[in-house]
Formats: structure tokens, C-alpha cells, sequence
């Protein structure tokens, strides 16, 4: 080497290309997204992001779900052939795992600590890139328990939830230890009033892909025969009033990742496979004005 | 004259790399790529950081909300050309405040910048409580502390930080320093294997938007200050045979030279 300056060589990097930072709203920088619109800042040249829409009532795991992809994600770097390299959205995510840790710490939190803590927006990110198929964005929607009791309660405010009305995947999430117990009636009403509201709002694109996630599967634990029952009872029920048949319909343990395949196979599917189902992989100039037209 | 912002979280080593460096600059390594042509009239604030360093004490903490900036007047040896070089130290507490949409202090130093030397000193990722064997639940009856910075990974506010300072200074070269690099240099031949390795997140974000990025790996202090009077009197010796602080290159490559990641922000 004849000079240290050599080191330098080839190390000399081009203007600096600055990722986008969109100004949410929050304490933060990289809070979650509150505007459904800002989806609309997401889109890159060639794809729409692939949305996918946790729906469920408080307490059933959406969070700790989120929580649990986001520690995947974060720790491995990586799921499948997919590189998680950004998220418009760190603040959010992060708040979500503390709730996560706090959740196990302080069982009896009560739901306005938990709300707070999560905060308010609902818009989660995950930006990856694949060695063949580009770039890709999957935007979570984490609505609290509450928003989808308030789509019960008054369903009229469905009017206003555009990305559900564009969603490419809803995860319903059913809580299995529900499920075992006397309040499964309720759970099959809540959902029945639920998805009979989302139907009269059109909140159902025809190629969404649906599914129910049986959360907190470890819990019924001895009544496992009831659960299988009950599970076939609950997925007669809602194919009833959604009118098909929802299939690949799998057990859960959200908070629980430590030997536990299930959710790290889920993500892989919702990251690789959700434009699939919803026949969208490739985006044209028109799929742009959709977004661009229809989330404003 | 060239704009430098030195930046990183709290205890990154942003004040001991410069307390290190204005002393080298006046008294240069063999070597050394850049030196003093002369010193700023006001050394009081470089010589309280330099003072520490030398009697191998921990630098204390900047006070934040002060930003104090210096104005080098250095030398390249090999070419004679003189550069005038401004940098701040900021406390890494103003850097937090930037995460929390808080830019004033780092904005005050100024509102444009050349080049960025970021700072990392911290890579402990929060994990959920069960993978740390850590399921005892505390009082239950209390309520959990409020989200703040401190609750998120380490890497994430990295990311977070260098996100948000990038997008207000848009600046066209960036370097980022591994700090105590001598506790790692035994398990890591590069400083990039150290971030894939630590810090796989940051590793993408880095590659993906800054794939050319300048990684050093940095011990300005040399080694972890000890009460051993063997180690300190080694410490001293490799002070005065100019061996005591420095710089791994991208390529792995041991350099006593703290000022190359300043050449490599000033090259055209």
C-alpha cells in the first residue's frame, strides 16, 4: 500500500439518497400512521403496498401478533428470501413490543395503559427486498379491540375506513380460550355483527383473502376436543354470513415465539403470498390511480 | 469551510474521539494524514476533553442543550493543502431529543452540514421477555413505565437517529464509527461483520440506502480504563510512541491514524 489515503479507494460513496421520512403525528419520530391516505406516500415505481388488516377485539393478540412479527423481522433481519431493511413506521413497532414486554410483566394493565402505551395510530410498515422479486411494502393496519367494537356498535363509522375497503388479507383473530368457555356465543355474535356490518359497508374487495387466526391456543389445553368443535361451529357460523368458506384457518400462541413455527410461517405468507391470493402481484399505471384515487 | 456534524446516542464516543483527536492533532502519530497548521484561539473547551484522555480518565458527560463548536484550521501532510474543518459536540441527550421531534440544539450549531461521523456505542436489542428467561411478573399492581426512547432496541434508535439527522442534513458523505473497538476487535475482522452479526437490521438499512458507507471500527481511548497501574503505564507508553488510539478501516485494516475518517468525509 503506498499511502494510507488508499484505504479511501473505492469507498467514496455517491450523493447520499436519504430514505423518506413521513411526519407522523405522536412524541416520536416513526410513530405509527394514523391516515389512511399516507398510504398513498408508499408507493414506489413498480408495486402498491400489499395491505393487510388485523381485525379482533381487545385482548385477543393482534398487538402481541404484530409484536412478534416485528421481533422476527428485527432479529433475523430476514423471513424467507426477504430482506427487512426499513420500516416507515420503527416508533410504532417499538411501542408495541415494550407493550408486548410489559404485557408479560404487568399482567392486569388495564386497556387505556395499554392504549396509551401503543398509542393511537394503527398504520405498521415493513419495507423488504427480494433478489427476484424487487421491493416490496406490507403495511399491518392494528386497529385497537375497541375500533371494531365501535364498527358493532355504530356501524356507520365503517364508512370511513377506505383500507379496509382495500385491504388485500384480513386476519380475524379468535380467541381460542373464548372459545372454550360459556362466552362462545358472544364471540360468534360479536363476529356475526361485525362482518354483517363490513358487508353492508362493502368493506369485502372480491379477491380479499380471509382468515381466522385462533390465538392463545395454548390455553385450551384439556379441552381440546371441545375447542375442535367449537372451532368447526365458530367457521360454519362465519362462512354463513361471509358467504365462502375461509380456509387455511391456523392455531396461534401470539405471544409466544420460543418453539413456535406457526407465526414465523404466517409472516412469511402474508409478506410472499398475499398479492398472490389478491391477484395484484404486478402493479399497472391504472392499480396506481386506484390507490391514488380511492385512499384520499 | 468544510461542515462535519459528529453525532451518535449518549456514551457513543463522540466527546472522547474528539478530546483524543485535538490532542493527536498537535501532537501527530507517525504518519498522520492531517495535523493542526494551527491551533483555534480558544482551546479551553478542547483542552477540558483532551485533559481526561490523556490521564486516561472517562470524559464527562457534554451538558445538553450547549452546542460547542470548534473551528479547525488542519493540514494534509501528504499534499500540504490546508483545510478548514468546523465540528460541534452535542450532547448525545440532544441526540435523543431529535428522535423525539426535538431538533433545535442540533440545528442551532447549523442548518447545513457536508458530511456526517456517526457514532455507535450501544447494541443491546430489547428481546421479548420469555426469550430472556424472564417471565416474573413485577408488582402487579402497578402500572408500567411510560413508552420512552429508552424502551426501544438500541439498533432501532440508530436507525431512527440516523434517519431523522439525514433527512434534515442532507449531506453527502457519511461515516459511521464503531466505538470500543478494542473490546471487539478479537471476535469481528471487520467492522461491517460486527454490525451483520449484532445488529442485522441496521446492517440492511445501511445497505440498502448507504451501501458505500464509510464503517470504522474506533478505540479512541485505546482500551478500557482500568485501576491497574501496569495498564495505565502501558497506556502512557503507547501514548507517547503514538500507538495508543485507532482506526479500523473497512477492510479490517489497524491504523494509528484518528484523522482518516475526516479525510475520507473532506475527499471530493
Amino acid at each position: 500500500m503506498d499511502s494510507k489515503l488508499d484505504l479511501l479507494k473505492g469507498a467514496i460513496s455517491p450523493t447520499v439518497q436519504a430514505p423518506v421520512e413521513l411526519s407522523n403525528i405522536g412524541t416520536f419520530i416513526g410513530e405509527a400512521m394514523d391516515d389512511d391516505t399516507k398510504i398513498n406516500c408508499l408507493i414506489n415505481a413498480r408495486q402498491k403496498p400489499e395491505i393487510t388488516i388485523l381485525v379482533g377485539f381487545a385482548g385477543y393478540g393482534k398487538t402481541s401478533f404484530v409484536a412478534s412479527c416485528y421481533h422476527v423481522l428485527l432479529t433475523k433481519g430476514k423471513i424467507g428470501d426477504y430482506t427487512f431493511y426499513d420500516s416507515d413506521t420503527l416508533t410504532g413497532l417499538e411501542r408495541r413490543l415494550y407493550l408486548r414486554r410489559a404485557s408479560e410483566k404487568y399482567p392486569e394493565i388495564i386497556p387505556a395503559t395499554k392504549r396509551t402505551l401503543r398509542g393511537e395510530p394503527h398504520l405498521l410498515t415493513f419495507r423488504f427486498t427480494h433478489p427476484n422479486k424487487g421491493e416490496k411494502v406490507v403495511v399491518l393496519s392494528d386497529h385497537s379491540g375497541e375500533d371494531y367494537q365501535a364498527y358493532i356498535d355504530t356501524k356507520s363509522k365503517l364508512e370511513n375506513d377506505v383500507l379496509l375497503k382495500n385491504a388485500d388479507r384480513m386476519l380475524f383473530f379468535v380467541d381460542c380460550e373464548a372459545l372454550v368457555s360459556k362466552n362462545v356465543l358472544s364471540v360468534v355474535q360479536k363476529y356475526t355483527q361485525l362482518i354483517r356490518n363490513m358487508k353492508e359497508y362493502a368493506c369485502f374487495r372480491t379477491d380479499v383473502k380471509i382468515q381466522f387466526l385462533f390465538n392463545k391456543f395454548d390455553l385450551v389445553e384439556g379441552k381440546e376436543d371441545l375447542y375442535k368443535q367449537r372451532k368447526v361451529f365458530f367457521l360454519g357460523k362465519m362462512a354463513e354470513i361471509l358467504g365462502v368458506k375461509p380456509i387455511d384457518n391456523p392455531e396461534i400462541v401470539s405471544n409466544q415465539l420460543a418453539g413456535n413455527d406457526t407465526i414465523i410461517d404466517l409472516l412469511l405468507d402474508i409478506v410472499d403470498k398475499t398479492v398472490v391470493f389478491g391477484k395484484r402481484a404486478s402493479c399497472t399505471d391504472s392499480e396506481l390511480d386506484w390507490v391514488k384515487k380511492i385512499l384520499k | 469551510m468544510a461542515k462535519c456534524l459528529i453525532a451518535g446516542l449518549p456514551s457513543a464516543g463522540k466527546s472522547t474521539y474528539i478530546g483524543a483527536l485535538a490532542y493527536l492533532l498537535q501532537n501527530p502519530v507517525k504518519g498522520q494524514c492531517m495535523v493542526n497548521k494551527e491551533n483555534p484561539e480558544d482551546m479551553s473547551y478542547l483542552n477540558r476533553l483532551s485533559e481526561p484522555w490523556l490521564n486516561q480518565q472517562l470524559v464527562d458527560r457534554t451538558v445538553r442543550g450547549v452546542v460547542n463548536g470548534f473551528d479547525l484550521k488542519l493540514k494534509r501532510n501528504e499534499t500540504g493543502e490546508e483545510v478548514a474543518l468546523s465540528i460541534p459536540d452535542i450532547a448525545g441527550e440532544d441526540f435523543i431529543s431529535v428522535i423525539q421531534k426535538q431538533k433545535d440544539v442540533v440545528t442551532a450549531w447549523s442548518e447545513t452540514t457536508d458530511s456526517l461521523l456517526f457514532f455507535i456505542n450501544k447494541w443491546e436489542t430489547n428481546v421479548l421477555a420469555e426469550e430472556l428467561g424472564d417471565t416474573e411478573p413485577m408488582d402487579i399492581s402497578k402500572e408500567p413505565p411510560a413508552f420512552s426512547v429508552d424502551q426501544m432496541s438500541a439498533e432501532v434508535q440508530n436507525v431512527l437517529l440516523l434517519k431523522e439527522l439525514l433527512n434534515i442534513f442532507p449531506c453527502k458523505k457519511i461515516a459511521i464509527g464503531l466505538s470500543s473497538w478494542d473490546e471487539y476487535m478479537s471476535n469481528y475482522n471487520t467492522p461491517w461483520e460486527m454490525i451483520e452479526q449484532r445488529a442485522r437490521f441496521l446492517f440492511n438499512f445501511l445497505k440498502h440506502y448507504y451501501p458505500t458507507v464509510y464503517v470504522f471500527g474506533i478505540s479512541a481511548q485505546g482500551a478500557k480504563y482500568s485501576d491497574d497501574e501496569h495498564q495505565a503505564e502501558e497506556l502512557m507508553q503507547k501514548t507517547l510512541n503514538g500507538e495508543r488510539a485507532f482506526v479500523v478501516t473497512p477492510c479490517g485494516e489497524k491504523v494509528f491514524d484518528l484523522t482518516l475518517p475526516l479525510i475520507y468525509l473532506m475527499e471530493n
